[in-house]
């Protein structure tokens, strides 16, 4: 479980967040608002990106909110970026070992001694396996620049699935994507969800939402300014107000 | 598993025994030492910069410390050969743990400048500290190296020995590279955030990879001090650095065969145009420019590029 409590975070005299609190269970759940309201300020603090100036985060009741990302990692949390942060250098299945470099590495010596055979076996399947599971195992050899934006965003997904996380962080997962790769993107995180692994997405699109999410926190300047099944947000007076403007105004 | 690249190695081999039997000129022979030389601190640049995107203009610093170290303890202490290697090494990794520590925080230009300061310091204590260093006028009567009762003691034997050093080398890299480990260093120069989100202590990483192609640079260092019997100041300078980044880049970074391609054509290449001496730098700058803004892989990456060619074709 993902506890969120009266965290705030200033940049100078802008103060991204405040006195933010929520707590999200099992199951996909979504963190939605405008432009601006905070949301990716809130992940780079949920996944040690950012230390926030007050407040706490705690996963399965352990405080993870001095920790660096790359601890937080180690407890379980992986995380996808809103811009896509593929490497061009290698081909896309080779990106995937980021994912499990430091959880199934051989030693050093004994790769360079060429005896890691087992090991690099036991990679390979298990790279197979996610990109079965995303849809994208017929781009394996191709290089980022190569392939379709939606493939790339799918690789990003597999990547932070390979790592088997037992909580997966979104930034916009749909951005981007026409509407058959939003339905295979569905697909995908609906799997993923049925394995075992919480999702707590920012996304945009609200049909999307509607459609996935268990719970939906709305962020607003900063603010919880909503929190609750997707129906309640979307009867929420100060959701409308966000979204629509004030209508006495 | 990646294959290795055994061509390349055989080729080395091949090239380095060739070589050997066919010319007996001592000064060609010199020539091939220094590239080999040039090649193995451009390739260790290669891994710092073209791998792990640390930007280093004071890898001559640390070439300098082991140099200086052997050339210290053996001139002045009559220490044996091989401890001098290791010492050397080991301050070199030392210094090079505690210089970056703080200084590989920094990126892109910012890290090159605090590494080019670093250079200068060196430099400057070379040149300084008179007493022990020689100072300017540099240190002469450094002791041979000895294996297994054999001396090293004149231009054939170094380059045997030497061969088979680069060859081990070459060998080391060429695996190193085919690691998961490389990977590692890849996916940190490319992007550090998702580094760091995927459970990688970069930081850590970095400095380890920092301080230990350091210590091989000061091993290589010790070996030149061997070889020259003299060195001074100024073969560790500023210039050397900015030579190895020209290797480096000229030849294709994060390519293995990118740093021994960039050493051979420089290191030959002055040899050709001695008469031209004086404008050796504008060459150098020039051909970094025509390199980043056409051939960014280098050389190794324009063969490759032309073998694809022949191949598909």
């Amino acid at each position: 479980m993902l506890e969120v409590n009266d965290i705030s975070v200033s940049f100078g005299g802008l103060k991204a967040l405040s006195n933010v609190s929520f707590k999200i269970d099992c199951g996909i759940n979504a963190l939605i608002g405008p432009n601006g309201a905070g949301k990716t300020t809130l992940f780079n603090v949920i996944s040690g990106f950012l230390k926030p100036n007050t407040g706490y985060v705690k996963y399965n009741d352990f405080d993870i909110t001095a920790l660096p990302p790359y601890e937080i990692f180690k407890r379980g949390i992986s995380r996808t970026f809103q811009n896509l942060n593929l490497i061009k250098e290698v081909s896309l299945k080779e990106n995937l070992y980021l994912g499990i470099i430091e959880k199934m590495k051989p030693s050093l010596l004994k790769d360079m001694l060429r005896t890691s055979k087992p090991f690099w076996k036991n990679v390979e399947a298990k790279i197979e396996e996610v990109m079965e599971i995303t849809n994208v195992s017929k781009w394996g050899d191709l290089k980022p620049e190569s392939a379709p934006y939606g493939v790339l965003k799918n690789f990003e997904l597999a990547r932070a699935l390979i790592s088997q996380p037992s909580l997966l962080l979104l930034d916009e997962p749909a951005a981007g994507l026409n509407n058959s790769e939003k339905e295979n993107l569905a697909n995908i995180i609906n799997k993923i969800t049925s394995m075992g692994i919480d999702v707590l997405m920012v996304e945009h699109d609200m049909s999307f939402v509607s459609n996935l999410s268990k719970y939906v926190v709305c962020l607003n300047f900063g603010c919880v300014i909503g929190y609750g099944t997707y129906k309640e947000i979307r009867e929420n007076e100060d959701v409308i107000k966000a979204y629509l403007g004030d209508i006495d105004a | 598993m990646k294959k290795t690249n055994k061509l390349y190695l055989i080729f080395l081999i091949v090239f380095l025994s060739v070589f050997y039997f066919l010319v007996e000129n001592q000064f060609y022979r010199s020539i091939v030492i220094y590239v080999m030389f040039n090649a193995i601190n451009a390739s260790l640049l290669n891994i710092l910069f073209g791998y792990a995107g640390i930007i280093s203009l004071g890898q001559a610093a640390f070439f300098g410390i082991g140099a200086y170290t052997t050339g210290i303890l053996t001139v002045h202490f009559g220490i044996n050969p091989f401890l001098t290697i290791l010492i050397g090494a080991f301050i070199s990794f030392v210094v090079a743990y505690i210089v970056g520590f703080p200084t590989l925080k920094l990126h892109g230009h910012y890290l090159a400048m605090a590494t080019l300061g670093f250079g200068m310091i060196v430099y400057i204590l070379f040149n300084e500290f008179t007493d022990i260093t020689g100072g300017p006028s540099g240190l002469v009567g450094i002791a041979k190296l000895s294996i297994f009762g054999i001396l090293i003691d004149d231009e054939s034997k170094f380059y045997i020995f030497f061969s088979v050093i680069f060859v081990g080398f070459s060998i080391l890299l060429e695996l190193f590279d085919k690691s998961f480990y490389s990977y590692k260093l890849k996916f940190i120069k490319e992007s550090e955030s998702a580094s760091k989100s995927f459970g990688i202590n970069v930081s850590k990483v970095k400095l380890i990879v920092f301080a230990t192609t350091s210590m091989f640079s000061a091993v290589v260092g010790s070996l030149f001090a061997f070889y020259s019997g003299f060195i001074s100041p100024v073969s560790f300078s500023l210039k050397y650095s900015i030579d190895l980044f020209v290797m480096a880049t000229l030849g294709g970074l994060g390519s293995i065969t990118g740093g021994t391609l960039g050493a051979a054509l420089l290191t030959v290449f002055p040899e050709l145009i001695s008469n031209f001496e004086d404008y050796e730098m504008i060459i150098y700058g020039s051909l970094l420019a025509i390199i980043v803004m056409f051939f960014p892989q280098g050389i190794s990456g324009l063969i490759k590029k032309m073998l694809g060619k022949y191949v598909r074709s």
